[in-house]
């Protein structure tokens, strides 16, 4: 019988442990289990007949680790070591003439995946299909990917299993006693992608044992509709006279498991420390004794790396902010790709409140598909807030849907038939929640009535291609109110039929109900407060803004949302109290002019401070002129204290930020009349190759740049070669180097070495813990900055001759 | 396995640089916001085993199934019958509220910076009170923690560390290829248990090749 009619509807035995096993027969714990596929095949295949014997019914084949990575230095490639444990699987249930299930056995690559490590998507994809293809070539049945702890890998994972084979996928992940993976993620989380995926069974496996897997597994079995799968280990580790011990004797391990298997759990096996006697006991035991049921759930979920969002009853928050349409200054970054103008809105939306952040970054004048994915990356590392991918490009869309790391909520689908052809299969192979707007062919109907229909043609269309309603979002579309008395009703009666008779779950973008008329906000926040009183699901809305968020707070604690009010009092009893007292004079004292201000706000590191006198002085002092006589001789003066060490580090930064703030100021009065700070000279910033440690780059950075440099910063882990690049094509003078660990100085000496080959005249200082002046001269740089404020100097040595 | 964390500020200040001197008010206000937001995101997790220390003629050390060729290690477990050899890991959430500070505030960065030097020798110096408790290690001496990358300790060696301790499944610790440690704030070391009962020898910064501190200090004498 095919793996696929079997599983879900009797309970199935895995095998136990393949490595410690191996330990038992003499594998080293600084050897790969992988190479005893050749040197020792016979105990690889007295291993499985020992668990075929047990009674298993599928057995893992030797290969956990059999990636390009983990084998690079090993004497046999990804391929022959897979199909080698492919064959000795084979042969076991040849030989032994039960009816057993191979499954390829794949776990985590060992590398960590970007933007921490430095594996990326697509690298761990390729490891992953190399296996795959071994795997399904050398005829294995079914795959397991195991012992994962990173969503992403698994991701990828996943996906070159499916893209590869038609074999079923099974996903076990280790959690901690709190349901949490190492890299930070709960269950829901992970089953919300696992499912979006269309994986064939999940669950956990090592870790620990099957005991502490009961506490989590009540988790586990309300949030995913799936054939749940456990493989624990015996019990926890000890370690005794440097080896590793499992302390759950088979009998033990038996009991526990036939709880797992009465708490839910359909497949069960064994990872370290089991044995072919622990599995024989368990069979025994649960055979026969429990049917295996499923329930399927029916929750609408979105998902990160590391949380789960949940549409309920309690409304949502779309943080709408990351879309230039309308934002001058955000379609300037992107055209800038500056990536922290962006990364600064989304952390200030979720720190306002918002649970999902909208990411739209189309502009005509930018590469869409390149950019999403940049963007999504990089909030990815700074924001575990589960995403909306907003665009109308196909390409764009599928390539961020394949990045991203959860099940991500779309934006948007809509009734003509060519969206729903475009989208729906993206969402069937990569998982996701779709937004559905209620517009076709003919546009955007003008009745309630009319746009219900629209909502029921596209569940049916969904359901074709097997993505439920709870996976569909409706939105009824609001119209602009100076236009027509009846859109802002139209709108909600549509919304409180999808609700209340389609049963699905609604969204409004609220602000275009205001547009044309003046105080928009007044208009937003009522409409808003209307939706969400007629049962809105979420909306797409500025987290940033007072009255909407007041709205939104009011009505949770109205709509019995906010338990004994306990947010909204939080959030309101302490504000506007930070307000007073900021740039206060003693009394008796003579009042300080606005220079005054000014200057004293950056020393002190006062940011909103400094913005404000510099605004204020802006009205009758030349912005120039500001910049020279005001900041920078606030910033001298800290400076000069930096080096003569009676002020430190932070406040230099403190500074540095106030600094900032007030050149923010200055640039926008500039801009304004079609002018700028002419900068002193361009340079180019770099940790080199191989480091992630760029703190000090940054803080050079930032100082560079309040001291009128233009900063081409190339970021960390910087090939030598974009480095020359970035040199020869803007023809730069001055080049800085960062480097943290001893082992990444050779990468700074190999980037000197190529600079002062390719452009002889470029100067290169450098600046890092492990250096030393003796060692910048030994690798051939022209200067060595003991701190941030060197390099500021050193720069102006150059540019002011 | 994770634990709550005390760190102290005169250790956080140390990191950077103030060598002694107090931190003025807007400092030590973002000090105690930065402490706090870090208390939040610490889930410290650690990994060890204790095995036979081998010593063969010249610098050899046989450490389970590790050989470790160094002078400089040797002469740090130069009367030790075992050794530590451990794992720990401020984990990624550190990481990423540092990359987050890195955005909003390079301040708080540079602080949390310092933080993160000083949490992890923490939870190193605890983890290291709990094994003596586990092992009953109450008479010999533990010496000081010795990493790869000290002396002529090869960083090559971490390739096997995290073999044996299986860093990447057990504590979510990965290297790359350049042998970086990610997350970045973390430590792997070996601990030398001697036998005897030696003086009580004060960590200190002979074993330091540094020609110049960073934290105000002169070589061969003792910072604390």
């Amino acid at each position: 019988m095919n793996f696929k009619d079997v599983l879900g509807k009797k309970i199935l035995f895995f095998d136990g442990a393949m490595g410690t096993m191996l330990q038992d027969k003499g594998l080293s714990t600084t050897e790969m289990p992988e190479q005893w596929n050749f040197t020792h095949a016979q105990a690889v295949l007295d291993i499985h007949k020992g668990y075929l014997a047990a009674g298993c019914h599928i057995i893992k084949t030797n290969t956990f680790g059999a990636n390009k990575y983990k084998l690079a230095q090993a004497s046999y490639g990804v391929k022959e070591t897979i199909e080698q444990g492919v064959n000795i699987a084979k042969r076991a249930i040849k030989e032994t003439n039960k009816e057993a299930y191979v499954a390829l056995d794949i776990g985590a690559l060992g590398k960590l995946m970007q933007p921490l490590g430095e594996l990326s998507f697509d690298e761990a994809y390729k490891a992953f299909k190399e296996m795959v293809c071994a795997g399904v070539t050398a005829g294995a049945e079914l795959i397991l990917i195991e012992t994962m702890s990173d969503t992403y890998e698994t991701k990828a994972a996943v996906l070159a299993a499916k893209e590869n084979s038609d074999l079923p996928v099974i996903v076990t992940m280790i959690f901690d006693e709190e349901g949490r993976l190492l890299t930070g993620g709960d269950i829901a989380a992970a089953v919300a992608m696992l499912e979006g995926l269309r994986v064939d069974a999940l669950g956990f496996n090592c870790g620990f044992g099957p005991q502490q897997m009961l506490n989590i597994l009540p988790d586990l079995v309300a949030c995913t509709s799936l054939p749940i799968v456990i493989n624990p280990n015996a019990g926890l580790p000890a370690v005794v006279n440097g080896k590793t011990i499992f302390a759950a004797t088979p009998a033990e391990f038996a009991q526990a498991a036939l709880q797992l298997a009465k708490g839910g759990a359909m497949v069960l096996g064994g990872c370290c420390g089991t044995t072919p006697e622990h599995l024989k006991q368990t069979i025994e035991l649960c055979l026969g004794e429990v049917t295996p049921k499923q329930v399927k759930k029916d929750l609408t979920v979105v998902s990160s790396y590391g949380r789960a969002v949940c549409f309920k009853e309690k409304p949502l928050i779309i943080g709408e902010r990351i879309n230039p349409t309308g934002k001058p200054m955000l379609k300037q970054a992107l055209r800038e790709d500056d990536m922290t103008y962006i990364f600064k809105e989304a952390l200030a939306q979720q720190e306002g409140g918002a649970h999902i952040l909208d990411v739209n970054v189309g502009l005509p004048e930018i590469n869409e598909t390149k950019m999403l994915e940049k963007v999504i990356l990089g909030l990815q590392g700074i924001t575990d807030l589960p995403l909306q991918i907003d665009t109308s490009s196909a390409r764009a869309m599928e390539r961020a849907m394949r990045i991203y790391n959860g099940k991500p909520l779309i934006n948007s689908v809509n009734g003509k038939k060519e969206s729903m052809e475009e989208i729906f299969p993206l969402v069937q192979k990569y998982g996701g929640v779709v937004i559905c707007l209620t517009l076709d062919e003919n546009g955007i109907p003008e009745t309630a009535a009319e746009r219900i229909k629209i909502a029921e043609k596209i569940i049916k269309k969904a359901d074709e291609y097997g993505i439920e309603k709870k996976d569909l979002i409706f939105d009824t579309l609001t119209m602009t109110i100076s236009t027509g008395s009846q859109n802002g009703l139209v709108t909600l009666k549509a919304m409180q039929h999808v609700k209340n008779v389609l049963r699905a779950h609604t969204v409004l973008g609220v602000s275009n109900i205001s547009f044309g008329l003046p105080q928009r906000e007044n208009v937003n926040a009522a409409f808003f407060a209307m939706a969400l009183a007629d049962g809105l699901s979420a909306g797409i809305i500025n987290p940033l803004s007072k009255q909407m968020m007041q709205v939104y707070d009011s009505f949770c604690v109205l709509a019995a949302h906010d338990e004994q009010c306990r947010n909204y009092i939080a959030k309101y009893s302490v504000q506007d109290a930070s307000a007073a007292g900021v740039g206060q004079n003693a009394p008796g004292q003579p009042s300080p002019t606005q220079e005054d201000r000014l200057f004293n706000a950056v020393v002190k590191g006062l940011a909103q401070n400094a913005a404000q006198a510099t605004e204020k002085l802006l009205q009758t002092k030349d912005a120039l002129a500001i910049v020279d006589e005001d900041i920078i001789s606030a910033l001298d003066y800290i400076g000069k204290g930096f080096e003569a060490k009676t002020i430190f580090l932070p406040q230099l930064l403190m500074s540095a930020e106030a600094a900032k703030a007030a050149f923010e100021k200055i640039k926008t009065a500039l801009s304004k009349k079609g002018s700028k700070r002419e900068a002193k000279g361009t340079i180019v910033l770099a940790t080199v190759k191989g480091d992630v440690h760029d703190i000090g780059k940054n803080i050079v950075k930032v100082l560079l740049e309040n001291y009128g440099f233009n900063v081409i910063d190339l970021g960390k882990d910087v090939d030598p070669h974009l480095v020359a690049e970035t040199v020869l094509a803007n023809n730069i003078a001055v080049v800085g180097l960062s480097a943290l660990m001893t082992t990444t100085v050779v990468s700074m000496e190999e980037t000197i070495k190529l600079l002062k080959k390719v452009a002889p005249g470029c100067r290169v200082m450098v600046g890092g813990a492990v250096l030393t002046q003796k060692y910048a001269d030994m690798i051939g740089a022209d200067f060595y900055s003991k701190d941030a404020m060197g390099a500021v100097r050193y720069a102006e040595s150059l540019f002011t001759k | 396995m994770t634990t709550k964390i005390n760190i102290k500020k005169e250790e956080v200040l140390r990191y950077l640089g103030y060598g002694g001197k107090a931190a003025d008010t807007a400092t030590q206000k973002l000090m105690e916001e930065v402490l706090l937001e870090a208390a939040e995101v610490f889930d410290s997790k650690s990994i060890y085993q204790v095995f036979p220390c081998i010593l063969q003629a010249g610098n050899i050390i046989l450490l389970g199934d590790m050989k470790i060729v160094s002078d400089d290690l040797y002469k740090n477990l130069t009367g030790c019958k075992k050794a530590i050899l451990m794992a720990v890991t401020l984990g990624q959430k550190w990481d990423k509220l540092a990359r987050r500070y890195a955005i909003t505030n390079l301040a708080k960065a540079a602080i949390f910076q310092a933080v993160g030097a000083a949490t992890i020798e923490q939870v190193c110096d605890d983890l290291e009170e709990q094994i003596k408790k586990e092992h009953g290690f109450f008479w010999q001496k533990l010496r000081p923690r010795f990493s790869p990358g000290y002396g002529d300790f090869s960083l090559k060696y971490q390739k096997d560390i995290f073999k044996i301790l299986e860093c990447e499944k057990r504590i979510g610790l990965s290297l790359t290829e350049g042998y970086m440690m990610v997350p970045a704030k973390s430590i792997t070391a070996i601990i030398g248990i001697a036998d005897e009962k030696e003086k009580k020898q004060q960590q200190n910064c002979n074993g330091c090749t540094q020609e110049q501190c960073i934290f105000g200090g002169d070589r061969g004498k003792t910072i604390n």
